[in-house]
């Protein structure tokens, strides 16, 4: 098998993965002449919710973004290294990133919601992606599974801006889950909410680890260890260290690991 | 002390910047007022041809009196008012209402000032009605020498009351010694302007020298509609004759201002939008995408007078579409396409971009995102710059001057290959006609465009506040 | 190419389905081409004008040309200076800028720095439709109001086309537009540099003459650049107003004959159309051209600069 260059031995990663979703191989990306990701190397275990952590700035949106070639809406984005999506290389040239996405749901940080009813918010994925079954049952299904459903199902046709900003980001996940997607990258989905709809999304992220594997990106390590299986910590673009969540908080290898959960930085 | 000083300064800075916006708005309040002004005289000018009379200028320059203007009916139209009580191709106005007049513009004064219902004319007759015709015969007494007689008076004239006869021989008019059959009738006409009711004659009948006198002046009456809605829908309305301000009419440059917008509008909405989603969604974000945005402010600020000779030479020449509703409209695209890309791309630009991550992150193709999501987010924005692009256009004069689109258009344009004129051409010609009352029609053509052009913005602001969306 | 045994996705259904792919493909050049055109127009123009013009510079050298100060095409023998014109142009410019700079900054100042958020509000879109109102209206209003104003009360020996007239009207016409692009630069002058003078206890009239105006220089000097190229592109006001003879020396209470009248005169068959003198045509549109992209290429950059340094 050519491609997979650097072998797990030589990297910050202590444990092996029996069922990886993503092999991730020397993964560079640069913004212009800026370097954000160096050689990350590591794998991400299929149906577990993996956390990354790490101060402001290291890259870790970008490494998030670079699992789902979202990167590649950057001007001035260069990506070097593999990602191995189940096996199969997404960054190779025969892939088209609209494919790898349709895959790979995102949720973002701040709730973006499209400025139309909340039933076409969901339904867009669904329509662009040719599906032609009962557009309403999968529109409730995807709903339920976000722990919307109750909330909005007499009011399906107001815009999704008057919801707030916890329904919003819940409403942001349905849109995601219902286009059934394998993974959900979410990228500090709690950093504009409030801590009860906090709460509500942690729930969610329990219920759906089930079916789905998560790569969510926290700021607040609390969150992280409440939620998450594996944590990896990264510090200027580099994963210095990637650990069952508990052996990570409680063990740390790596003293700038050390440091940062120690609140000593970041 | 210092305190105050520097407090003063800035209060005097202060009235000096608002004084500058109200100077700037002032001057541009005035323009529309003086324009509007001028516009009034419509109505008049419109009864006057609705009476059945077109005017036009003349002059004379006789020696002794001067130079003395006067204003002769160019035009009375079969059966109408004015040929009811008599006048006739050629007949001089002298007063109206008891206004003596010399030019048009005197004669629309007075009507206006009059106001509607009958006014009194008061007029002298052409020659022909006059003293019948007149001849130059030689005097078989001094040899070389001319002199003017008449030949046949007709009958219930002017000249048979006077007790003219046909052979005599006119000596004077006026004092002033007769030179020209033409010249007789002239100083008649100088006479009354000069102020007199009652020309005195001198003739040579039978040898004998006699003195008489002659009532050039009849007055008669003709109502007067001064009805300015029918002006101005007569204004719009007809094709007209473009020799006359008070027949003349907008029409067939409304209509060529419609087609020559419309071609345009047909190729800069489409490729104008094209290039915006290229330039703003697809195009990679390099120095060539650079050089091509530089090049599009370029052409945006090119002057119109090079749109023009781009015009004149490439379509109308190259392409031999000539002076065509066709060749016009490419030449309006031509300096309208770049305003609507950078107006599009600024609407597009306004999508933040969260919303495209958002529609690629759910796997839409970049044709997804754009007709899905930005295209329909940003149309109220693109409408509001095409609207705007519209306004601009209808106002555009240079570049089809250029071209040569025509002055004079005596028809409705009917197919894409006709030749026409625009509202903006139509008031340069206009503008530039030293006759009277064309200035008063290029101001009524203006108050048209001022108006389309306010509703357009205004329709633009509109929809600007009310469907810009607050992405929140 | 399956990695692991258990993974079942081979590499075939990561690829776009091909008619997916045409499609995008295909769009993506539709767009393409309308955006190259403004392209191949730019340069058809240039290539035009070079080549159209050709024929005159083969015949009278450029010093002739840019050097002479008399314009009589149709004399005999005939003589093609265009400084006669290109100085009537520019003080009919000068006119217009003396009467637009000073007025259009002030309007500036006053929406950006004095006015309240609502007259703000209320004054740019009316400046905004003032500056579209369409050129020929300010030309009919110089020549039928401005110059009998102007006859009847100070200048009785000015001419009834003239150019102090044209360029009094023009330089109205182009306030609005110095004034909402100052205006626009003047207030993305950031707070914060407003809010450090003030708490050196500078007064509003310091602040704004001192910190808001120098910050925005560059942006300001940008709109007097794009006013200049505005004036000297100016067709409609000076061909309705200014008249059609050249001037030497420019003496703007007489008829002045701009570069873009010229152009008129020559399209629209006021000189016969002989093919030499379709050449001149295009030297002229060619100097035009050439003048008008370099100030607009300059305010361009100039304006780019400024945001990118307050975003
Ligand atoms: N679109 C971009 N263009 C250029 N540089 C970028 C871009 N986005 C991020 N960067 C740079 O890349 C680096 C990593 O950014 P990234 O957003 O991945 O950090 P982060 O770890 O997610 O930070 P935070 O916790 O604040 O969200 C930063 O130095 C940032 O300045
Ligand atoms: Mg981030």
């Amino acid at each position: 098998m050519k491609g997979k260059g650097a072998s797990l031995a030589e990297t910050t990663q202590s444990f092996l993965v029996e069922n990886p979703i993503f092999e991730i191989r020397q993964l560079s990306v640069w913004y212009k002449a800026q370097q954000v990701l160096k050689d990350v190397t590591m794998d991400i275990p299929e149906k577990q919710v993996t956390a990354i952590i790490g101060p402001s700035g290291c890259g870790k949106s970008t490494f998030l973004r670079s699992l789902n070639r979202m990167n590649d809406l950057i001007p001035g984005m260069r990506a070097e290294g593999q990602v191995f999506f189940r096996g199969l290389n997404i960054y190779a040239r025969s892939v088209d990133p609209v494919e790898v996405r349709r895959r790979i749901g995102m949720v973002f940080q701040v709730p973006n919601p499209f400025p139309k009813s909340i039933f076409e918010n969901v339904a867009f994925g669904l329509r662009i992606n040719g599906f032609n079954g009962d557009l309403k049952a999968k529109v409730q299904w995807a709903l339920e599974r976000a722990a919307l459903w109750d909330e909005v199902k007499h009011c399906l046709h107001k815009s999704a801006f008057e919801l707030s900003g916890g329904q919003q980001q819940r409403l942001c996940i349905a849109r995601a889950l219902a286009v059934e997607p394998e993974v959900l990258l979410m990228d500090e989905p709690c950093s504009a909410l409030d801590p009860i709809a906090t709460a509500k999304i942690e729930d969610l992220i329990h219920e759906l680890k089930r079916e789905v594997t998560i790569v969510i990106v926290t700021h607040n390590m609390q969150q992280a260890a409440r939620i998450s299986d594996y944590t990896a910590f990264m510090f200027l673009g580099e994963v210095l260290e990637f650990a069952p969540t508990g052996l990570l908080f409680t063990k740390p290898k790596d003293p700038k690991t050390e440091a940062y959960l120690a609140g000593r930085f970041g | 002390m210092r305190r105050s000083w520097r407090k003063g300064l800035g209060n005097a800075f202060g009235v000096l910047a608002t004084s500058g916006l109200l100077l700037a708005l002032l001057a541009l309040g005035t323009m529309i007022a003086t324009t509007a002004l001028q516009a009034g005289k419509l109505t008049a000018m419109d009864a006057m041809a609705q009476a059945g009379l077109a005017l036009s200028l003349r002059s004379v320059d006789l020696p002794g009196l001067g130079f003395l203007s006067y204003v002769v009916a160019a035009q009375v139209d079969a059966n109408s008012a004015a040929a009811q009580v008599g006048l006739s191709q050629g007949d001089v106005i002298v007063a109206v209402g008891g206004r003596p007049v010399g030019r048009p513009n005197e004669v629309w004064g007075a009507v206006k000032a009059r106001g509607e219902g009958p006014a009194t004319i008061a007029w002298i007759p052409k020659p022909e009605k006059l003293w019948g015709r007149l001849q130059a015969v030689a005097r078989p007494e001094r040899a070389g020498e001319f002199c003017v007689t008449l030949t046949s008076i007709p009958a219930g004239s002017k000249a048979q009351e006077a007790g003219l006869q046909p052979g005599d021989v006119l000596i004077s008019v006026g004092d002033l010694p007769v030179t020209g059959t033409r010249q007789a009738w002239e100083a008649v006409v100088a006479a009354v302007r000069s102020g007199l009711e009652e020309v005195p004659l001198e003739i040579e009948r039978e040898g004998k020298r006699l003195k008489l006198s002659l009532h050039p002046v009849q007055r008669t009456e003709i109502p007067f509609q001064l009805d300015f809605f029918g002006a101005w829908w007569r204004f719009l309305t007809r094709i007209g004759d473009p020799r006359y301000p008070e027949r003349t009419g907008l029409l067939s440059a409304l209509v060529g201002s419609l087609l020559v917008v419309g071609v345009m509008a047909l190729f800069v909405f489409p490729l104008g939008v094209g290039a915006a989603v290229y330039l703003e969604e697809y195009a990679p974000k390099n120095w060539f995408t650079e050089a091509v945005q530089i090049l599009i402010a370029n052409l945006a600020g090119m002057p119109s007078a090079v749109v023009g000779i781009f015009g004149l030479e490439i379509f109308a020449r190259s392409w031999g579409l000539g002076r065509s509703v066709f060749a016009g409209g490419l030449t309006l695209a031509l300096l309208i396409l770049p305003q609507t890309i950078i107006a599009t791309r600024e609407a597009l630009r306004a999508v933040p971009r969260w919303v495209r991550e958002a529609a690629a992150s759910l796997g839409a193709t970049p044709w997804q995102v754009v007709r899905f999501h930005v295209l329909p987010y940003a149309l109220p924005g693109i409408f509001t710059g095409f609207i705007l692009a519209l306004a601009r256009a209808l106002g555009e004069a240079a570049p089809l001057l250029l071209l040569g689109a025509f002055l004079y258009v005596t028809f409705v344009p009917k197919s894409l290959m006709d030749s026409f004129t625009i509202v903006p051409l139509q008031i340069f010609d206009w503008a530039t006609k030293p006759q009277d009352g064309f200035s008063c029609v290029a101001a009524a053509a203006i108050i048209v465009l001022i108006i389309t052009h306010l509703a357009l913005n205004s329709l633009a602001i509109f929809l600007r506040n009310r469907y810009q969306r607050r992405w929140t | 190419m399956l990695v692991n045994s258990h993974h079942s996705i081979t590499s075939l259904e990561l690829r776009p389905p091909f008619g997916r792919l045409l499609k995008e493909r295909f769009i993506r050049w539709v767009f393409m081409v309308c955006a190259f055109f403004a392209v191949v127009i730019t340069f058809a123009t240039l290539g035009m004008f070079v080549a159209e013009s050709l024929p005159f510079f083969a015949q009278v050298s450029l010093g002739e040309f840019l050097g002479g100060i008399r314009w009589a095409p149709l004399h005999e023998p005939p003589s093609y200076g265009v400084l006669a014109l290109v100085a009537d142009t520019l003080v009919i410019t000068a006119i217009a800028l003396g009467v637009a700079l000073p007025l259009g900054l002030l309007s500036a100042v006053f929406l950006s720095e004095y006015a309240s958020f609502r007259l703000r509000q209320v004054c740019k879109p009316i400046l905004e439709v003032l500056a579209g109102v369409p050129t020929v209206v300010y030309g009919f209003f110089a020549l039928r109001f401005v110059t009998p104003l102007l006859q009847r009360t100070f200048l009785p020996q000015l001419s009834f086309w003239n150019g102090l007239s044209a360029g009094l009207v023009m330089g109205i016409m182009i306030i609005p537009l110095v004034a909402s692009i100052s205006e626009e630069v003047l207030f993305a002058v950031p707070r914060r540099l407003r809010e450090a003078a003030y708490a050196l206890g500078a007064t509003k009239f310091e602040v704004t003459t001192r910190v808001v105006i120098p910050a925005a220089s560059s942006g300001i000097g940008a709109s007097f650049i794009l006013a200049l190229s505005r004036a000297i592109g100016e067709t409609m006001i000076v061909a309705l107003a200014a008249g059609r003879t050249p001037a030497w020396p420019p003496d703007p209470t007489r008829p002045m004959l701009t570069i873009t009248t010229t152009i008129v005169n020559i399209a629209t068959g006021d000189h016969e159309a002989t093919a030499f003198i379709w050449s001149v045509l295009f030297a002229l549109g060619f100097l035009l051209f050439l003048s008008t992209l370099v100030f607009n290429v300059a305010s361009h950059v100039i304006v780019r600069r400024f945001r990118e340094r307050f975003p």
